[in-house]
């Protein structure tokens, strides 16, 4: 299992570098360094305001639409820095999709939902999309339960459908990373179970990294751990030893319920 | 991608260049004759008929503002909604058999300055209740939980926190006011007044009505009629921008 | 219901009442000649059908013009615009909101009167068209407003899921957020309708005034302009005062009836 985790520390997806995220003049992530593997679940955990979903939003640069929103450092996506000059924050968002907090269904068909975005990439072929669609479907294990209403609004599903037709949404777009921030936090715990069996069947393909305040979840599904204090990294490693033998007090306090 | 951000642009700007195309050409041309005979009395009378009109609306307006600042929306509201739709031309109507016919006050000022009231109340009365049931009610509701009376709450709390949105809301109701023609004609009369002039009880002219007969006459390109449309624009204009509500806050756009 | 509210709703109650009262008369059957005629032309010819099919297609066609302006300025305006093209164009749409119709007739009779007078000498230039342009210009402001706030309507969530597909915010306002704010828009358009519908200072002005069927470049007439033209002529009490007391319910219902459907949507 060490050695495993060994394997994937040398295949980083992403490489974040002496990362300081501002609001104003507020810095919300203090001078982070650490890397993302690929092909691994990665959790951000720490208590609400900590930082994890900021810096979720860097990855994908949603954090560009923040107004008064400032960065340095870098961040590396397979070598290449995200905010490097000419890079395409629309063009990035491709690669590195994201499932939000809340399900936020397009106000279209679950059909249309799923195809939005590879129309928006430009495929125009409506059997190619159909395949897209069904094979987004089944792989966010969705589709034996809207098959045969493909063409109802998506407001008509259930809230865990809907959070799982938002991950079909954006795995139809062929992306190489998945950000979840807090994917679960809305659902009811069957739904929950459903998210986190979708998460482990996706790892084989998909970089994760996702973002949750509930530690049993982080221990259930991730392969890395990162714990986020008041905007800075606190503790870092695989989650089996992350939660048997926290390094440092405060992630320690933190695990055992002490606060947050 | 940019394009299409132009292309909305574009297309929006083209109500914007006729927008300033009637500002525009009306202050140049207009200029020249803004002080043609007879527009002086015709400017008074149109102002006249506006503030008249404000002080008649006010009362009421404010009153179901007090009332119901505390309610929710219910069928008030959605009768003033409705009846809001009333087209001018109606209450112009209704104005000339009840005021001048009924009521006996003939052509006059006070006719009109009824009449627009008559217009102005439901947007007056739901502006201002809009107006007092944005976050100000927060404020009056402490103090409700103090015990202190509603009305009391109202005079002393809700009225100097809103009193901002309800001016603009003032404003924008004398903008209807000033470039009204439709109620005016049929209860103030289309004749200015200089040749007897008899106050407040007898007929004139507005601004927008002398501009209307002019035209309807063949005379819409005479000095008067011209500098009717430049005081008609430059005030018109600066009482809808002055009243313009706020913008929505922009932390709620494009995030 | 308390005092004040009551005294509002029952003089503005009162004001509908009171012109059905005054159409009263008309209505008994076989009162007014030619009801369900073409030309509303007194003593002998009240056919209300002209100048009502005249008020349907000027309003008809001013949305044509004014809709896609309005609706797009709106979208503009409410999702996408920041900095100073937007308050520009927000400005100048104000402004536009500020001129008095009576004056936007006055311009239209010097300006582009002139113009269609080329086109068709026979007519003088009025008609449907210009009626319908006048109107339109008119109506961008109320289309614009309501579609503003249709589109600051929509959740920040919707537009960033379609941004975090890899979606331009062109492309995510468009395919999304006016999807969400479908509704609201059409509502737009709809209490623009209403407005245009009972708009008749402008549309007197232009419109030519002759008991005529409806035709664009001929003079035509409108439920409104007949009442701007001829209410305070008509006798108080004359069965000429009492049909048309039965044209300004016509354009009541219609202005209140449309705007009415656009707020329900809502």
């Amino acid at each position: 299992m060490v050695a495993d985790q060994d394997r994937q520390e040398l295949t980083e997806r992403f490489h974040i570098e002496r990362l300081w995220v501002y609001y104003g003049n507020t810095p919300a992530l203090r001078d982070i360094t650490v890397g993302i593997p690929a092909d691994a679940i990665t959790a951000l955990i720490g208590p609400s305001g900590c930082g994890k979903s900021t810096f979720i939003k860097v990855l994908n640069r949603m954090n560009d639409l923040v107004p008064g929103a400032r960065i340095t450092g870098t961040v590396r996506l397979d070598g290449e820095d995200v905010y490097g000059p000419g890079v395409d924050p629309v063009a990035l968002r491709r690669r590195v999709g994201m499932v939000f907090q809340r399900p936020n269904p397009f106000p279209m068909s679950i059909y249309q939902n799923v195809a939005y975005g590879p129309r928006v990439h430009g495929q125009r072929d409506e059997r190619k999309l159909r395949q897209i669609v069904e094979r987004s479907l089944r792989q966010a294990a969705l589709w034996d339960e809207v098959k045969d209403k493909l063409h109802r609004p998506a407001m008509d599903l259930s809230g865990g459908q809907q959070q799982r037709l938002c991950i079909a949404r954006a795995l139809a777009v062929e992306p190489e990373v998945l950000l979840m921030d807090e994917p679960a936090s809305a659902l009811d715990p069957v739904s929950t179970a459903k998210i986190e069996e979708l998460c482990q069947s996706l790892k084989a393909d998909y970089t994760i990294v996702i973002v949750t305040h509930n530690m049993q979840q982080a221990a259930r599904i991730s392969d890395r751990t990162i714990f986020f204090l008041a905007g800075e990294v606190i503790e870092t490693g695989p989650t089996s030893s992350f939660f048997s033998t926290p390094k440092d007090r405060r992630t320690e306090d933190y695990i055992t319920g002490r606060f947050g | 991608m940019i394009l299409s951000r132009r292309a909305c642009a574009l297309c929006a700007l083209g109500a914007a260049a006729l927008g300033a195309a009637v500002a525009g050409v009306n202050v140049v041309r207009g200029a020249l004759f803004a002080l043609a005979p007879g527009v002086g009395g015709m400017l008074a009378a149109s102002l006249a008929v506006v503030i008249l009109s404000l002080a008649a609306v006010a009362p009421p307006a404010l009153g179901v503002a007090r009332e119901r600042a505390w309610s929710e929306p219910g069928p008030v509201e959605a009768w003033l909604l409705l009846v809001s739709a009333t087209p001018a031309l109606i209450v112009g109507m209704t104005a000339l058999v009840w005021f001048v016919e009924r009521a006996g006050l003939g052509f006059s000022l006070v006719s009109g300055a009824l009449g627009l009231a008559l217009m102005n109340l439901p947007f007056a009365a739901l502006g201002a209740l809009q107006a007092v049931r944005q976050d100000e009610r927060s404020a009056g509701t402490g103090a409700l939980a103090l015990g202190v009376p509603e009305a009391r709450v109202f005079r002393d709390i809700v009225l100097p926190a809103s009193a901002g949105a309800l001016a603009r809301v003032a404003l924008r109701a004398a903008a209807r006011a000033f470039g009204e023609t439709a109620v005016l004609m049929f209860t103030a009369g289309v004749e200015p007044a200089s040749a007897s002039p008899r106050g407040l009880m007898g007929g004139s002219a507005t601004l927008a009505v002398r501009l209307w007969y002019l035209t309807s006459q063949g005379q819409g390109t005479g000095a008067q009629a011209r500098a009717c449309a430049l005081w008609l624009t430059v005030i018109g204009v600066a009482l809808a921008l002055a009243g313009r509500p706020r913008e929505a806050p922009v932390t709620e756009r494009g995030r | 219901m308390r005092p004040w509210s009551a005294l509002v709703v029952l003089v503005t109650g009162a004001l509908v009442a009171t012109l059905v009262h005054e159409a009263l008369p008309a209505l008994v059957p076989r009162a007014l000649p030619e009801l369900w005629g073409m030309a509303f032309s007194p003593p002998d010819r009240f056919g209300a059908l002209g100048p009502l099919t005249g008020s349907v297609a000027v309003a008809a066609l001013a949305l044509a013009l004014a809709g896609p302006v309005g609706v797009g300025a709106g979208i503009y305006l409410g999702s996408l615009a920041q900095g100073t093209w937007a308050r520009l164009l927000s400005g100048a749409i104000d402004t536009l909101t500020g001129v008095p119709a009576v004056v936007v007739g006055f311009l239209a009779t010097s300006f582009l009167l002139p113009v269609l007078r080329v086109v068709a000498p026979a007519g003088g230039g009025y008609g449907l068209l210009p009626a319908a342009v006048a109107l339109g210009v008119m109506v961008v402001p109320t289309v614009e407003g309501f579609a503003a706030d249709a589109m600051r309507a929509v959740p920040a969530d919707l537009v960033a899921g379609s941004l975090a597909l890899g979606a331009t915010l062109e492309a995510s306002v468009l395919g999304v957020g006016v999807a969400h704010a479908r509704r609201g828009l059409s509502q737009a358009v709809l209490l623009g309708t209403g407005r245009a519908l009972g708009e008749g200072m402008a549309v007197e002005m232009l419109v030519g005034n002759a008991p005529h069927p409806p035709a664009l470049l001929a003079p035509s007439q409108t439920l409104t302009s007949v009442l701007v033209q001829q209410f305070g002529l008509a006798q108080p009490r004359s069965l000429w005062a009492h049909a048309l007391a039965v044209l300004g319910i016509l354009v009541l219902a219609l202005a209140a009836g449309v705007s009415a459907l656009g707020a329900r949507r809502a």
